[in-house]
């Protein structure tokens, strides 16, 4: 599926179905590996039909959709150590090798995964939509820019006001959180007819076999990003009172530091020369399943969140989690094998902590986390392809 | 509580060309051992500086409890003491409304008046005397004075015609090192026989005759007795000196000059001469015959009258150009060891009564003894019954909205005491309220005549002079803006708004940085309020915000005045007959939803943010229409541009130019929510928002504006970055709930009574330091 120019189907049928064209503009300009662009690499990889999936790109001086050659989805869905600047680099002459798409192909079926607020390429979707005809859809993550602006630079939101407004235009939207399609319906477009369904990122990224408990595990460890709204600092406090109270746990905290974070610096700092502190920065996932497969439990106590995959990752491969309350994410996992802080702070974290170190409510966490039914990326890029086909 | 404050005017000590000289030595004595006034009376020290001179060391900072950068004393709680350690040698306005207070006692440290001496050397343009002369009319406002000899003692009898009940003689304090048992060995440079001669690069010090002197010694130069020179010529100048010494028969090799020394070094040059030649001109005190004395070496002086009353024996005194007379002496010393020791014992004693201890504490006694003996200082005002203020503020016909502020102020608070305004512009009347209105000048800064004196300054150019002389000389502040970036940045320069954001965020900050908060002041990090939280006693603000953050980043608590509502409405706003009357006659169709947003557009009220939020409006089908009501500070094009993208053109309104007070007043009245936001936050105020407020407006604003303004329920906050969609969804709120603004009623009219100038009138009057009621000071 890897080498061809489209990701096909349907092979030995005499009419193939129309393709359903993706907008891969900001993934081929920014290759990341990490959160939108993560959801883009599954779906190009694990995209089964029954239509084609065709990768393209807006070209914002042409005005105009491309099609992508196949040696652009082999780049983004091998599975390969190239940094961000590597493919970057690698994918440059191939963008230019793009081919026109036709009005009629792209209103056939048009997808776009990404989050943009590029006025040519929002101006291009409200064109394709304007008569009704065309079959567009978006899949939408979430609008934390526009509820709470706070989280982000000043003056921001008012430039990303073209992605709102070329949304309302859109004919179908689909949705990773329940969270995210209430927003849409009641604060944002509040428009029931061009809301489409729910459909929940996988779990299973992290490819991370089932773990089991042993009380030998005295490893907490906290994944994702340090900046604010994540509450870092708070963790690393908590940990920080039950080291002086000698209780036996240890630390690992992986995830770059954004430059707006201030609070974990210092700390991070001060815990150089404690030994039961590890800091790895950005890891690789080979290096976060060898740090998972010693941890006891996650941590994550988000305050604002888009879905929050990290503790949904942590509870599908079976490892407990102790999680602030409303994480999209696991809003559509049924009760257990997490405890859920209503109030954050280093004071319930370390409470979190010191529970979980009883080796019998461990275990029965361990238990219910076993048990929980955590969707899959194939799920996930089944559903979708289901949803767009659904469409014709 | 203390007692007594002593007020030091420090800027001797600040500044390098007295504070390690003798005036400065003298000024450190006495302000190290205010101690001794201390362990009589509970005392607070508080050291005045100059900001234009260098900063205070810290070895003299320390010396007194607090610092302050002007003379305005404020509210006095204690007896006060003013010590004016050096009065002829810094601008003496600086201090003058200390000077001239009646309710301090003022005492000053007097040198000598050596410019009146020789007026051709040191007063040679008539500027320069008609300064020393206005130094001198300063001078004799003093109560009480400490010359520094019998002489200067005198010379203040005759020129300033001084009581001697007022004169108390102090003298300069002898360095520590020159108590210190001798330890010391020969200095390594000088031979075993030398004579030494104090200088100075000062012509009255007079070293050319006992140089002649030396040179002309047949004795002295086939003896190969060294002259040793001190002080710190210039090379040029040292040079002529050697010429002058070899051209009158010296060897060039026996006049040394050791330039700088310590003071440990200059006691061992002091203890290994044979004689010491002091044949200064003219003196006030005379330092180096004392240090002599007190090292142990004999030595001789010029006869002037500052020498005589430190030496009293003629046989060791000469006439200041009789080189002859110095030779001979001091070949009688190096010849006569004898005679040299009969001196010495002579002279052991005599220092001792300029021990810095002794001195210190014989004028911190004298101190004591002013401050027991002063008659109570009266409890009100000081004169009548009614304080008298000074107000320094633009005032209308300024085109400023705090010309009307503060004419409007003054209304109220010329209630309560004589109000007396100063403006670059005096009104053409007295305005309301004032008891007079005159141009700004220094004189209400220096006058004795006001309680105090009130500096109202913002963030334009019409602050510049109340300013700087509240730079200058302090005072009670109203400080109207939140933060003064456009007025450094513009009026003060990049250097010094760098400095002073630098100060402030206690990091680097480039002048890029600067220019991207002025671009779009979001981005603003510093308020530039520090110094004006420095200079102020006390502080005014107008928001609890700012309040706090003045005292989070100056450590300066500031007082908090409820910002006051000054367009007043005789009907009542919330009638809703009023506002359909207002809708047809502004031609605003009964159906729409009408939103207004008040002041000149700019793009620091989220003029954007509010264009978006229409274009949700009409999606979600409210029909919303946006009145800008003000013209245009910026970007017209852009704001205009947005609205025809987005296809807004029947639905947001930009006012034509001027709006005048009807039209105002009419849009007020007629709309269904108002939408004033900011995008630059600590505390800010807005008197449009104000406006909104005071009929009962629902309104759209950002939560440090709402906090700021202390908003009744009726406001919507949002948050401080704000989002087109949470501003379109709290006007959807506003929409759904009705508009009828009467249930507001109740909040509104609380609002208005807190936020009426009577009610600042009296919290500015209370923050003063005056009681209501009583037309007195308090306590």
């Amino acid at each position: 599926m890897r080498s061809a120019p489209v990701i096909e189907a349907h092979k030995g049928s005499t009419l193939p179905p129309a393709p359903i064209f993706v907008d891969l503009t900001e993934l081929t300009t920014q290759p990341l590996r990490t959160g939108i662009q993560r959801v883009e690499r599954e779906i190009l990889s694990r995209w089964r039909g029954p239509r084609a999936l065709v990768p393209c790109r807006f070209d914002a001086e042409k005005l105009g959709f491309f099609a992508l050659p196949d040696a652009v989805v082999e780049i983004l869905t091998e599975d390969s150590n190239h940094t961000v600047e590597d493919d970057k680099e690698r994918l440059l002459s191939h963008l230019e090798k793009g081919t026109p798409v036709s009005q009629d192909d792209i209103e056939a079926g048009l997808h776009n995964p990404e989050v943009f607020y590029e006025q040519r390429r929002a101006e291009a979707y409200r064109a394709l939509c304007r008569d009704g005809t065309a079959s567009v859809s978006w899949l939408v993550y979430d609008f934390l820019p526009f509820l709470h602006p706070q989280g982000w630079e000043p003056r921001t939101t008012e430039r990303l006001m073209h992605y709102v407004r070329t949304l309302r235009e859109i004919p179908r939207a689909a949705f990773i959180s329940e969270q995210t399609r209430n927003d849409y319906l009641h604060r944002i477009i509040r428009d029931p007819g061009r809301a489409g369904p729910v459909i929940p990122l996988g779990g299973d990224g992290l490819a991370l076999s089932r773990q089991r408990f042993d009380r030998r595990r005295r490893v907490f460890t906290y994944v994702g990003t340090i900046e604010p709204r994540k509450n870092v600092a708070d963790i690393l406090e908590a940990f920080e009172m039950l080291w002086q109270q000698d209780v036996d746990v240890e630390l690992t905290v992986i995830g770059r530091i954004e430059n707006r974070s201030t609070r974990e610096p210092p700390i991070l700092e001060r815990l150089k020369p404690e030994p039961r502190f590890r800091y790895l920065g950005h890891a690789s996932d080979d290096a976060m399943r060898q740090a998972l497969q010693k941890t006891r439990a996650t941590l994550f106590v988000s305050s604002l969140e888009g879905f929050g995959i990290p503790p949904y990752e942590s509870l599908a491969s079976g490892i407990p989690v102790i999680a602030s309350a409303n994480l999209p994410s696991l809003d559509v996992l049924s009760p257990g094998g997490r405890i859920i802080l209503h109030e954050i702070g280093p004071g319930a974290i370390a409470g979190a902590v010191r529970q979980l170190l009883d080796d019998e409510f461990a275990e029965k966490l361990w238990g219910e986390a076993a048990s929980l039914r955590i969707p899959t990326w194939d799920e996930f890029v089944q559903r979708l392809a289901s949803w767009l086909h659904e469409a014709n | 509580m203390a007692d007594c404050e002593i007020v030091f005017d420090m800027r001797c000590l600040q500044d390098p060309s007295y504070k390690d000289r003798g005036v400065g030595k003298l000024s450190a004595n006495l302000v190290r051992h205010v101690g001794c006034f201390r362990s009589k009376i509970e005392t607070l020290t508080l050291g005045l500086v100059d900001p234009g001179l260098p900063p205070l060391e810290d070895r003299f900072r320390r010396l007194v409890d607090q610092v302050q950068s002007n003379a305005y004393l404020g509210v006095k709680e204690r007896s006060t003491v003013f010590v004016e350690l050096s009065p002829m040698t810094h601008d003496p306005l600086f201090p003058g409304r200390i000077v001239n207070d009646p309710d301090i006692l003022k005492l000053a440290v007097v040198y000598d008046f050596i410019p009146l001496m020789k007026p051709e050397r040191y007063l040679p343009t008539a500027s320069s005397r008609l300064d020393y002369h206005t130094q001198l009319v300063w001078l004799s406002r003093y109560d009480h004075f400490f010359p520094i000899s019998q002489h200067t003692s005198d010379e203040l009898r005759r020129i300033l015609n001084v009581n001697p009940r007022h004169i108390t003689n102090t003298g300069a304090p002898i360095g520590s090192a020159f108590e210190r048992i001798d330890t010391s060995k020969q200095p390594a440079r000088l031979s075993e026989h030398y004579v030494l001669v104090c200088g100075g690069a000062e012509p009255r010090k007079n070293v050319e005759c006992p140089i002649l002197a030396h040179a002309r010694s047949r004795e002295l130069q086939d003896a190969g007795v060294q002259l040793v020179v001190t002080g710190n010529y210039p090379p040029g100048w040292q040079a002529g000196l050697r010429d002058l010494y070899r051209g009158n028969g010296g060897k060039a090799e026996l006049l040394i000059f050791p330039g700088f020394v310590d003071e440990d070094e200059l006691v061992s040059i002091y203890r290994g001469a044979r004689c010491v030649v002091v044949a200064a001109e003219m003196e006030g005190f005379s330092m180096p015959v004392v240090e002599a004395m007190a090292a142990g070496s004999p030595v001789i002086a010029s006869s002037i009258p500052a020498h005589k009353e430190l030496v009293g024996r003629e046989d060791l005194m000469f006439p200041p150009g009789d080189v002859e007379n110095v030779g001979r002496k001091v070949e009688a010393f190096v010849r006569d060891p004898g005679k040299r020791a009969e001196i010495i014992r002579d002279q052991s004693t005599r220092w001792q009564r300029y021990r810095a201890d002794k001195i210190a504490g014989e004028f911190w006694a004298k101190v004591s003894d002013l401050v027991a003996h002063r008659r109570p200082k009266h409890s009100g005002v000081l004169r009548g019954t009614r304080p008298r203020i000074a107000f320094l503020s633009p005032m209308p016909p300024d085109q400023s909205g705090v010309a009307d502020y503060s004419a409007a102020t003054i209304k109220e608070l010329g209630k309560l005491a004589d109000v007396h305004v100063f403006s670059k512009h005096p009104p053409v009347a007295t305005p309301e309220g004032a008891a007079s209105a005159r141009q700004i000048t220094a004189l209400p800064c220096l006058s004795s005549g006001f309680d105090r004196v009130i500096g109202v300054i913002g963030n334009s150019h019409f602050h510049l002079e109340v300013f700087h002389l509240l730079e200058r000389y302090g005072g009670a502040c109203i400080e109207h803006d939140n933060r003064l970036l456009g007025f450094y940045r513009i009026l003060m320069g990049s250097a010094r708004a760098r400095a002073l954001a630098e100060r402030e965020l206690g990091r680097p900050v480039m002048e890029e940085e600067i220019g991207s908060w002025l671009q779009d002041e979001s981005r603003l990090k510093a308020t530039f309020l520090g110094e004006v939280a420095e200079w102020a006693s006390p502080m005014f603000v107008h928001s609890r915000v700012t309040a706090q953050i003045v005292q989070e980043r100056f450590s300066k608590a500031a007082i908090y005045l409820p910002f006051s509502i000054y367009r007043q409405w005789q009907i009542d706003p919330t009638d809703r007959g009023l506002k359909l009357a207002a809708r047809t006659r502004l031609g605003i169709d009964q159906q729409e939803f009408a939103v207004i947003s008040l002041g000149l557009v700019h793009s620091n009220k989220a003029v954007e943010e509010c264009i978006w939020a229409v274009d949700l409006l009409r999606s979600w089908k409210i029909p919303a229409k946006l009145y800008f009501i003000g013209g245009f500070a910026d970007d017209e094009c852009r704001f205009r541009n947005l609205v025809s993208y987005l296809d807004l053109a029947d639905h947001v309104s930009f006012s034509s130019g001027f709006v005048g007070e009807a039209q105002y007043r009419d849009y007020l009245l007629a709309a269904d929510a108002a939408v004033q936001l900011r995008t630059h936050f600590f505390g800010g105020l807005s008197g449009a928002l104000l406006d909104c407020i005071a009929v009962g407006l629902p309104t759209v604003t950002n939560e440090d504006l709402a906090m700021a303004m202390e908003g009744p329920p009726y406001l919507s906050s949002v948050p401080d970055h704000p989002s087109p969609v949470l501003v379109a969804e709290s006007l959807a709120e506003i929409s759904r709930k009705g508009a009828d603004r009467s249930q507001f009623d109740e909040a509104r009219r609380d609002y208005s009574e807190v936020h009426s100038f009577e009610n600042y009138a009296r919290k500015l009057y209370e923050g003063l330091g005056f009681e209501i009621g009583t037309g007195h000071r308090s306590p």
